[in-house]
């Protein structure tokens, strides 16, 4: 798989676990800048290898960042992603998921209706 | 014109700057006088112009798309180029992290940097905005690291930020300066020349002077100084610039790898994996920017110890007393090898309980995040 086909697949996955975990609604792209230097930030002119991508999704009117997260890990998991439903910390609710070298952050908060998206691709060298 | 009418038009001139030099450069292309590097950053340039998303909240109550461009309080697009980019709402933000880079970035690299920031934003939760700082000449190669006369120039140019920064956020928020490499020499220097931050994180510090061997030399009460050294990394262990920060007796050294994970958890190892999405180290660095710090989770693990569980046998103090070889692991020309992720977790798992310590008033859990 080439990086480009990596980061199609992350995204898709992404929009696909968002809309799962707020029915109704698209999640949004916020963050897909392409394939950077996973050491970029103490050496910038290496190859740039790995994709980071963010989805938001949400609804104002409904805050339910419990039902939102464990929406996200069933949806994560019928994907057939490894999924680990972190303990609650300080409002923080997290889903962690893991897959062939590929990470996903779910991240929800306490009173925010934004319920957040963030993944990684593996290192693939174009 | 208010405030944020100021900020508004200030990242309004800056993208000004940008579509300026882009049209400068594709005019330069289009007549078939463009170098390579003239493709390079009119290719960077049309990024940092292109609109980016969020979602907002429309007068119905609705979730909607927005598109707007990308919020820049300074740009040079000239040379090794320069850019300070907001990612949030300044004004509005509760907690602001200031990401600061090492060696070996540009202009053409703000990507990737830009890229790690929103990756703390997200950890740091609603309320942050981050600042991803390139306000110097980031050295581009090990000659040019060797010298600290950048994260001295640097260090004024971020110090002078931080007070720039006081007018442009709310008094109630908290300022996080985050540095990673030869960017923790920058965030040395900008607090040995009157910077304020509320709390310091240093991620694979080469040090920051000889003479500077604890907290107190150059971090003012009540801010504290908190250090990540993953298992592996050569570059905090090679002390380059002077003793490493994560051995200083009133830093708060921070765990890089959850002790208590199971096998699928992201293991951070060597000096480049502190930002990884779902790793401790990431965690620990979103609690300490939105100042959950009694979560903090701590280790005090030796180098002799990270090394000896990577590779079987000892190397980190030999190396570190190995100048040569000090600086060629530093620009990357020698890797030891690389750890597995059960010996990273085996190296964090020595986390201690007499490592518990008081940071700002909260407690700390010596023995890692409750699962």
């Amino acid at each position: 798989m080439t990086l480009s086909q990596a980061r199609e697949f992350l995204r898709e996955e992404l929009l696909a676990v968002a809309a799962a975990s707020v029915p109704g609604l698209d999640g949004v792209v916020t963050h897909d800048p392409g394939p950077v230097n996973p050491n970029v930030l103490s050496d910038g002119s290496g190859p740039a290898t790995v994709c980071s991508i963010t989805v938001q999704t949400g609804d104002p009117k409904v805050v339910d960042p419990v039902g939102q997260t464990a929406a996200a890990a069933a949806e994560l998991t019928a994907r057939g992603w490894q999924v680990e439903v972190e303990p609650v910390e300080a409002g923080h609710h997290r889903v962690a998921a893991s897959r062939d070298g590929y990470d996903i952050a779910v991240h929800g908060w306490d009173g925010e209706w934004r319920l957040t998206l963030a993944g990684e691709t593996p290192e693939i060298p174009e | 014109m208010t405030e944020a009418d100021q900020l508004a038009e200030r990242y309004r001139a800056n993208h000004a700057r940008l579509v300026a030099a882009h049209d400068r450069l594709q005019v330069a292309v289009d007549a078939g006088t463009a170098t390579d590097d003239d493709r390079r950053r009119l290719a960077t340039i049309g990024e940092l112009i292109a609109p980016v998303s969020s979602t907002e909240v429309d007068a119905e109550g609705n979730v909607v798309e927005v598109q707007r461009y990308r919020q820049f309080l300074k740009v040079d697009p000239e040379g090794q180029g320069r850019a300070v980019e907001v990612l949030g709402n300044l004004p509005d933000a509760n907690n602001i992290a200031v990401l600061v880079p090492g060696m070996g970035n540009s202009l053409d690299t703000f990507r990737g940097q830009s890229d790690r920031g929103d990756l703390i934003r997200q950890e740091s939760g609603p309320g942050t905005a981050v600042v991803v700082w390139l306000d110097y000449d980031s050295p581009q190669g090990l000659v040019a690291a060797a010298s600290k006369d950048a994260a001295i120039d640097g260090g004024a140019r971020l110090a002078d930020f931080l007070t720039e920064l006081d007018d442009l956020k709310s008094p109630a928020a908290s300022t996080t300066l985050v540095g990673h490499s030869y960017g923790t020499d920058v965030v040395g220097q900008a607090l040995l020349q009157g910077g304020r931050a509320n709390r310091v994180v240093m991620t694979g510090s080469p040090g920051i002077t000889k003479y500077i061997d604890e907290a107190a030399d150059f971090v003012q009460p009540p801010t504290r100084l908190y250090v990540e050294r993953a298992p592996g990394d050569y570059v905090s262990y090679t002390q380059w610039h002077g003793p490493d920060p994560a051995t200083f007796p009133d830093a708060i050294r921070m765990a890089t790898n959850d002790p208590l994970a199971n096998d699928e958890a992201v293991s951070v190892h060597w000096h480049n994996e502190y930002y990884r999405p779902n790793s401790e180290a990431l965690r620990n660095i979103g609690r300490v920017v939105r100042g959950d710090l009694a979560a903090i989770t701590t280790t005090d693990t030796s180098r002799s110890a990270e090394t000896k569980l990577i590779l079987g046998t000892s190397w980190g103090d030999s190396l570190a007393a190995v100048a040569g070889t000090a600086s060629k692991v530093y620009d990357g020309v020698v890797s030891p090898g690389k750890p597995s992720p059960e010996s990273a977790r085996a190296a964090s798992a020595r986390t201690s309980a007499a490592a518990a310590r008081t940071t700002d008033g909260a407690a700390r859990r010596p023995g890692g995040p409750a699962r």
